[in-house]
């Protein structure tokens, strides 16, 4: 049984890690567009993301696989300049990206354009993140999470719980600092592999200094920055927590600031409004650091202290974590509204999967702690030693299914949230057909979609010789297939922005090289024909 | 007259079918110039011949632009139309029996008259045509305007094809060599 459920785990954080989807930032929009067919060669590429993006490289390849320079680009505010060098060779050219968006998750992907040539598509284009890395960078992800939390949350026990001077605290120490010591490093080695998964780099690039340094300048720098800061007001703290109340101050400094370092990155903490997603993530963490860094804890005192003690120490455990407990409820439920959006979600995206296991997996802990409360920690009155030791018991389990809940937890933060879904995925959008026209010093492009056989929808934009977008006083396409003996079609296109025409269900009837006349009226005397061919239904 | 609304009415319906049925064919129907050929750097006598309205519509304005090498032009007037042009700078001087002419008409428009579909019409200027090599065509842009619709003979082939590859090509003089 526990077999299958770890091989469950295991097979729904892959297909989540392996899924091409690991798009938090969304393209919107690319100028030469993808797969477009240029006359010319572009000045510039511009990209355009639903949010902002840090830029983490860009990459050019010509014609033959040759990779060329590129200036330095200009990211910023959602939208990415890549000037282009000059004078590029006729043929297939890639743009590679890769940044990373707001909350610190990598966006990469291809543009193809042809100049003078439509482009060929390579039969596979690199920039995937190897699984191998998907993999470990979850997997340290839960790791940090919960030393984090446990390390902080046991700083919370002994300063809320077992008060000053319990002779615990001393039994608790080594293993506190112990486990501040572990979340230290595996905070320092999750900036890393977010490093990695950034760069799409595998595992062995984590000897260089590459995916670390990618890692620490992205969002996840300043929240390991921010983990290890406290960790190091926690260690200060369980030193000085028997001599005064400078320890208590760090220990409690340390619990905070570990929350804040959980949001500080993540798709959680980005959710909009981010007035309310950082706090609500800040408190979720806080409340959790309390409620599973008690278990450890308890367990310690369960087996050590005698009954009488260990019943004032769960009375008073429980009840802070009652509170605790529907402060992370409420905070889990605000969060979980921000990042699903739309219920019907919850089933049909691996990220409302992730979150239905992480769901069941607190309820299951819930019940638990509902059980300890109201029957364990009563038979810890009556049944003295034994009732500790069935009271411990059932806090092991509970560690077991807060481990559980916090694998889905990394994993729901490697998987985009179905709100980062919501607008129209790129790779959805229909194909269509797109191509660039220059005709007598104006240029046109002309967008097919979805370019099969049927109604069509046609789109030009018109620029004048300076680049700025150029009125027409009418505009019409013609489209022919000769060869299957269709004579022009001839549809009137329609204003719908400055130098934008378009006309909807233009009827294409059979698959084929269309020739595709569009005459813009530019002035009262003047027609400017472009043509172009379009394949309908390749 | 009976027979003349007939006739119109019968025209119409043709026109109006025509590009329906033969699209390409009407080249019978364009307003044309009847001169087509004109040795470079000659003064030229245009004829701008407009056999048929917009549909039935009759035609109510007819506007030409004079394009650039083409100078010292003169519109001829027309009883029962005002003649208007236009004039502008000519992108450079251009030498006209020893005087120098940097501007001059650029359009010239007869307008306010009524020429029916079923009657025919010559419009003339007279100009001096460019001194360019021969073989060059000098395309003059002609807007008809109709009581309703317009034709734009404004069409200027793209290289590798002929008036006949357009719906609506724009009147042209084919230059030949200086006498």
């Amino acid at each position: 049984m526990r077999r299958l459920v770890v091989g469950w785990i295991a097979a729904l954080m892959l297909l989540s890690l392996s899924a091409p989807a690991l798009a938090h930032a969304v393209l919107v929009e690319s100028a030469p567009e993808d797969g477009a067919r240029l006359d010319s060669p572009p000045a510039e590429a511009a990209l355009r993301f639903n949010e902002p993006v840090r830029l983490v490289s860009v990459t050019l390849i010509g014609p033959g696989g040759v990779a060329l320079p590129l200036p330095a680009p200009a990211a910023g505010d959602g939208a990415l300049r890549v000037p282009l060098p000059g004078g590029l060779a006729v043929g297939t050219h890639i743009l590679s990206y890769r940044v990373s968006s707001a909350d610190g998750h990598p966006v990469a992907g291809s543009l193809l354009f042809g100049i003078g040539a439509e482009p060929e598509r390579p039969a596979e284009l690199g920039g995937a993140t190897p699984p191998a890395t998907l993999l470990a960078a979850a997997a340290v992800r839960a790791l940090h999470y919960g030393s984090l939390l446990v390390a902080v949350g046991g700083g919370l026990f002994l300063v809320l719980v077992a008060g000053r001077w319990s002779p615990l605290n001393r039994r608790l120490r080594p293993g506190l600092c112990l486990g501040v010591g572990v979340a230290a490093l595996v905070a320092l080695l999750n900036a890393g592999l977010a490093g990695a998964v950034l760069e799409g780099a595998p595992l062995s690039a984590l000897a260089s200094a590459s995916p670390w340094t990618a890692g620490l300048t992205s969002t996840a720098g300043p929240s390991a920055l921010l983990a290890l800061l406290s960790l190091i007001a926690a260690a200060l703290g369980l030193a000085l927590e028997d001599r005064g109340t400078a320890g208590r101050v760090l220990l409690v400094i340390g619990a905070v600031g570990a929350a804040l370092a959980l949001a500080a990155t993540g798709h959680a903490a980005t959710a909009e409004p981010r007035w309310l997603s950082v706090p609500l993530v800040a408190l979720h963490g806080l409340a959790v650091a309390f409620w599973i860094g008690g278990f450890w804890p308890l367990a310690v005192l369960l087996r050590t202290e005698p009954p009488a003690e260990s019943l004032r120490l769960v009375r008073r455990f429980s009840a802070i974590a009652v509170p605790a407990v529907a402060v992370l409820l409420l905070a889990g439920a605000g969060l979980s509204v921000l990042q699903i959006a739309d219920p019907r979600t919850i089933l049909t995206t691996a990220y409302g999967q992730i979150w239905t296991g992480k769901i069941v997996g607190a309820l299951a802990l819930l019940a638990l702690a509902a059980v300890n409360r109201w029957r364990l920690t009563p038979r810890l009155e009556t049944m003295g030693a034994e009732g500790a030791v069935r009271l411990r018991a059932s806090v092991h389990t509970e560690m077991v299914v807060a481990g559980l809940v916090i694998l889905f937890t990394a994993g729901l933060g490697t998987t985009p949230p179905p709100r980062t879904q919501a607008p129209p995925v790129f790779a959805e959008k229909p194909a269509g057909f797109s191509t660039a026209v220059v005709a007598r010093g104006r240029t046109a492009i002309v967008t097919v979609t979805p370019a099969t056989p049927g109604a069509n929808r046609v789109e030009m934009r018109l620029t004048g010789p300076d680049g700025a977008p150029l009125d027409a006083l009418e505009v019409s396409a013609e489209l022919a297939l000769p060869a299957a003996g269709i004579e022009g079609i001839t549809r009137p296109l329609s204003k719908l922005a400055p130098g934008v025409y378009a006309a909807d269900g233009v009827a294409l009837p059979v698959a084929g090289s269309w020739s595709v006349r569009l005459d813009a009226l530019v002035s009262d005397f003047e027609k400017v024909p472009f043509r172009a061919t379009v394949p309908i239904g390749r | 007259m009976i027979r003349n609304t007939h006739g119109a009415l019968l025209a119409a319906a043709v026109l109006a079918c025509l590009p329906g049925l033969l699209p390409g064919s009407a080249a019978l129907a364009h307003t044309t110039l009847e001169t087509k050929q004109a040795p470079a750097a000659s003064t030229y006598k245009g004829v701008l011949r407009v056999g048929h309205g917009c549909g039935a519509s009759p035609t109510v304005a007819l506007r030409v632009q004079i394009p650039e090498g083409v100078i010292a032009v003169k519109p001829m007037p027309k009883p029962g139309w005002t003649l208007t042009t236009k004039e502008g700078q000519y992108a450079k001087a251009y030498d006209y029996y020893g005087e120098s002419l940097s501007k001059g008409v650029t359009e010239i428009a007869w307008t306010g008259g009524s020429l029916p579909d079923a009657h025919y019409d010559e419009f003339v200027f007279r100009a001096r045509l460019p001194d360019a090599a021969p073989g060059t065509v000098v395309y003059f842009p002609v807007v008809q305007e109709c009581e309703t619709g317009v034709h734009r003979w404004i069409e200027i082939p793209e290289p590798g094809k002929t008036d006949h590859d357009y719906k609506e090509p724009a009147p042209g003089v084919t230059l030949t060599a200086k006498p």
